[in-house]
C-alpha cells in the first residue's frame, strides 16, 4: 500500500515537473529569442578595455542577475544520469536560459542608463542548493560589465 | 571602428533532443541493471540460504523471544514445563488454561499433518497461540508457527484449520523464512550501499523501489509454492482439499466485500489475492484429479472447557 502510494506520488511529481517545466522552458526560450532581437543594438565586449576609448561617454557598472530552478523531472533525469555519466542535457538548457536571461537583464540595465555598449563582461554562476540531498537544484547567474555610450 | 554582435545559431549549448527520450533510455537502463542483478542475487540466495542447517536457524530464532512477544509466559505447550512448573493446573487462571488448551490443540493438528509433509529430519515445529484479534498466522525462523485468535475465530472446520496449518508447515519445510530474511537483508544492504556510493537519490529511489517490488514478488511466489505443497498433504490426510478451497473462497469474499479498502494492485502485495490463490488451487486440483469437496471434520477448538471445576 505504502509502496504503491510512494510510486504514485513520484509519478505524479514527474508528470507535473515535466508538464510545467517544459511549458515554462518553451515560453522562456521564446521570450529570450524575442528580447535578444530587440536588444541587438547594445553591443557586448569581453575585452578588459573599451573597444573605442576615443569616442565614448559615461562609464558605469551594470549587471544582470537571475535565479532559476530546475524542475522535478529534470533533476530526476539528471540524478539517474549520474549513475551512467554523460551529458546532463536536462541541466544544459537550464544554464543556457539562465546565462542568456542574465545578459538580457544586464542589457536592459545598460539601456536604461542610455548606454549602447558593455565591455569587460564577466559571468558568475553559483548553485544555491549546493547539491544538498533532497533539495531541488537552483542556480544563480550573475553577469556584470562596464556600460558606456559610443558615439 | 565598426563592430557587430551577430546572433549565434541555436542548439549548440543545449540539446534539442526530446527530454522524454533521455528519460526513457535511462529508466530502461537502470531497470535492466536492477532486474538482472536482483534475479541473480535472488537465485543465489535461494540456493545458499537453504544450505544453512536448521539448527543454525533455530539458534537465530532464539534471539527473538516469541514467548514474551506473544504473552505466552507460563505456557510453553506443556503445563508442567519451565516457568509453569510450580503451578498446578487447577491454580491457573481460566484464561491461561484456555490458552494452553488451544495451543495443545494446534500442536495436535500440526502433529496430524506433519507426517504427510515429509519434513526433513531434525526439523522441529513449535506452535504458538496468541489471543490477539489479528486475522493471521505465520511461520518464522526455527520452525515456530504462530496462530492468532482472530484467524481461529473465522475458521469453520478442522479442515480449514488444517489448510492453514499445512500452508505454514510448507513454509517451514521449504525454508521460506530463512530465504526471505536472506533476500531482504541482501536487498537492503545493496540498496544502502548503492545510495551511499552513487549519491544519486533518484537512482537510489528506483533501485530501492525495484528491490522492494522484487521482494514482494518473491513473497507471493513463496505463498503460491506453500499453497501447492500444502494441498498435496491435505489430500493425503483428508482425501480432499475442501478445507483450503473453502478458506480461500471465504477470504476472497471478505476481500471483495471490504469496499472501504483502497484497492492495491497485486504487485504491491505480499500475498496474492485470495481469489487468485483459489483459482490456482482449482487448477491444480483439476490437474491432479483431487477432490475439492468432501466430508469435513468439526473444529474442536477448545472453548472455555476447563472453566468448570474438575
Amino acid at each position: 500500500m505504502i509502496d504503491m502510494i510512494n510510486i504514485i506520488v513520484v509519478v505524479v511529481l514527474l508528470a507535473l515537473g515535466y508538464g510545467f517545466g517544459s511549458y515554462r522552458e518553451k515560453q522562456h526560450f521564446q521570450s529570450i529569442f524575442k528580447r535578444e532581437a530587440e536588444m541587438k543594438s547594445i553591443m557586448l565586449f569581453d575585452s578588459r578595455f573599451s573597444p573605442d576609448p576615443d569616442s565614448e561617454t559615461g562609464g558605469q557598472l551594470v549587471h544582470g542577475n537571475v535565479v532559476i530552478s530546475v524542475d522535478y523531472f529534470k533533476s530526476f533525469v539528471a540524478n539517474i544520469r549520474k549513475l551512467f555519466g554523460g551529458r546532463l542535457r536536462s541541466y544544459e538548457t537550464l544554464l543556457d536560459r539562465g546565462r542568456r536571461e542574465a545578459v538580457l537583464r544586464m542589457k536592459s540595465n545598460a539601456s536604461a542608463i542610455g548606454a549602447n555598449t558593455v565591455f569587460n563582461i564577466k559571468f558568475e554562476t553559483a548553485s544555491i542548493s549546493k547539491g544538498a540531498s533532497g533539495n531541488i537544484g537552483s542556480i544563480e547567474v550573475l553577469v556584470y560589465g562596464s556600460a558606456i555610450k559610443r558615439v | 571602428m565598426e563592430y557587430e554582435n551577430p546572433p549565434i545559431e541555436e542548439g549548440i549549448n543545449y540539446s534539442s533532443e526530446h527530454p522524454l527520450k533521455e528519460f526513457l533510455q535511462l529508466l530502461l537502463g537502470v531497470s535492466m541493471l536492477v532486474i538482472v542483478s536482483i534475479v541473480v542475487i535472488n537465485l543465489l540466495i535461494g540456493i545458499l540460504a537453504k544450505q544453512i542447517p536448521f539448527e543454525f536457524e533455530q539458534k537465530m530464532a532464539e534471539s527473538v523471544n516469541l514467548i514474551e512477544l506473544l504473552g505466552e509466559e507460563g505456557l510453553d505447550g506443556n503445563l508442567y514445563n519451565s516457568s509453569a512448573k510450580s503451578l498446578e493446573p487447577a491454580l491457573l487462571s481460566d484464561e491461561l488454561r484456555l490458552k494452553v488448551a488451544r495451543k495443545q490443540y494446534l500442536q495436535l493438528i500440526a502433529d496430524k499433518i506433519s507426517p504427510a509433509m515429509n519434513l526433513p529430519e531434525g526439523m522441529q515445529l513449535t506452535l504458538h497461540y496468541s489471543d490477539s484479534d489479528q486475522v493471521n498466522a505465520f511461520a518464522t525462523l526455527g520452525g515456530h508457527i504462530v496462530f492468532f485468535e482472530g484467524l481461529l475465530a473465522k475458521l469453520g472446520s478442522e479442515d480449514e484449520l488444517a489448510a492453514v496449518m499445512a500452508h505454514e508447515l510448507a513454509h517451514v519445510k521449504l525454508r521460506h523464512p530463512i530465504v526471505a530474511i536472506g533476500k531482504g537483508l541482501t536487498m537492503a544492504t545493496l540498496a544502502a550501499s548503492i545510495s551511499g556510493a552513487s549519491g544519486s537519490s533518484a537512482g537510489n529511489w528506483l533501485i530501492s523501489r525495484s528491490a522492494n517490488l522484487s521482494l514482494l514478488k518473491f513473497s507471493r511466489d513463496q505463498e503460491a509454492a506453500a499453497d501447492a505443497e500444502s494441498a498435496a498433504a491435505l489430500v493425503s490426510i483428508y482425501g480432499h482439499i475442501g478445507g483450503a478451497y473453502a478458506l480461500f473462497q471465504h477470504f476472497a469474499e471478505i476481500e471483495g466485500a471490504s469496499e472501504d479498502q483502497f484497492a492495491v494492485a497485486e504487485i504491491f502485495r505480499s500475498h496474492p489475492y485470495s481469489e487468485v490463490r483459489w483459482l490456482a488451487l482449482k487448477k491444480l486440483a483439476l490437474q491432479q484429479g483431487w477432490l475439492t469437496q468432501g466430508p469435513t471434520l468439526p473444529l474442536q477448538l477448545p472453548q472455555r472447557v476447563l472453566s468448570e471445576s474438575e
